[in-house]
């Protein structure tokens, strides 16, 4: 009986998607967006400073955040179109 | 990046070979391929969500897994790419990306290799050519290794023969 409340129905299910659904996922997203930040930071500063070909360090850099981009776009679509 | 001293030449740049970036390539393929055909089968369940768009949420998960692999491939690749082994007519540099902020830069002079053994494990490594390399040195931190080199065997024939060489031109003080 003690357990009754952390029971989940059907009502509350659809209180909280109705209400947080979004938010959430933009949490996520927020969450992912500051990794990817603190990533590429780091990422930058290795291959700049310790890289030995400018021409595929700079191409690394461009692929990294082409599709990470992109990625991150599609990520953001989705939580508008929720 | 790398500063040779005057008159000294780069004769070979070496790095892991590919198959070491392709393993942990695959790994990360894999797991993205489960997670993506796990978000295909809870969709295929049919399961209504109370609010919101199942589809959106299903290629939000999707790209979220995807960036998350792509990010943990680049991290791997940087690794790879940044850990390097440079061998001159003077000396062997070994220079070691454990990961980031974590380097390592040793060093020996070419007249400090004693004996250089070459390494091949499995079939794998014998079918694409690529083994370690024990270099031998008289110093401190006696044997350096250079894990999964490509081509080993020719890679310690460059070693010896840049050993030879410097012999001949009388630069090393033996």
């Amino acid at each position: 009986m003690e357990f009754q409340g952390l029971i989940l129905d059907s009502a509350t299910l659809n209180s909280f998607f109705v209400t947080q659904g979004g938010a959430t996922l933009w949490g996520i997203f927020g969450v992912v967006f500051i990794l990817f930040l603190v990533v590429s930071a780091a990422l930058v500063y290795h291959l700049e400073r310790y890289g030995y070909d400018r021409y595929r360090i700079k191409f690394t850099e461009l692929l990294f955040f082409s599709v990470s981009l992109v990625l991150l776009l599609v990520m953001a679509g989705a939580i508008l179109s929720f | 990046m790398l500063t040779l001293d005057h008159g000294e030449e780069r004769i070979l740049v070496l790095r892991r070979h590919w198959f070491v970036i392709l393993e942990h390539s695959i790994f990360i393929v894999l797991t993205l391929c489960i997670i993506i055909a796990a978000a295909v089968v809870v969709r295929g369940l049919s399961i209504e969500l109370p609010a919101g768009n199942s589809d959106a949420l299903l290629i939000f998960t999707i790209a979220l897994f995807g960036l998350l692999a792509w990010i943990v491939f680049f991290v791997g690749w940087t690794n790879y790419y940044l850990d390097i082994w440079v061998i001159t007519n003077r000396r062997i540099l070994d220079i070691e990306q454990h990961s980031f902020f974590t380097r390592e830069v040793s060093e020996f002079r070419l007249d400090r290799v004693q004996d250089i053994t070459v390494q091949v494990q499995g079939l794998i490594a014998e079918f694409f050519d690529f083994g370690d390399v024990h270099v031998q040195t008289a110093g401190e931190r006696h044997t350096f290794i250079i894990s999964s080199a490509p081509h080993p065997y020719r890679v310690k024939e460059v070693i010896t023969q840049a050993i030879d060489k410097a012999v001949e031109r009388g630069t090393m003080r033996t």
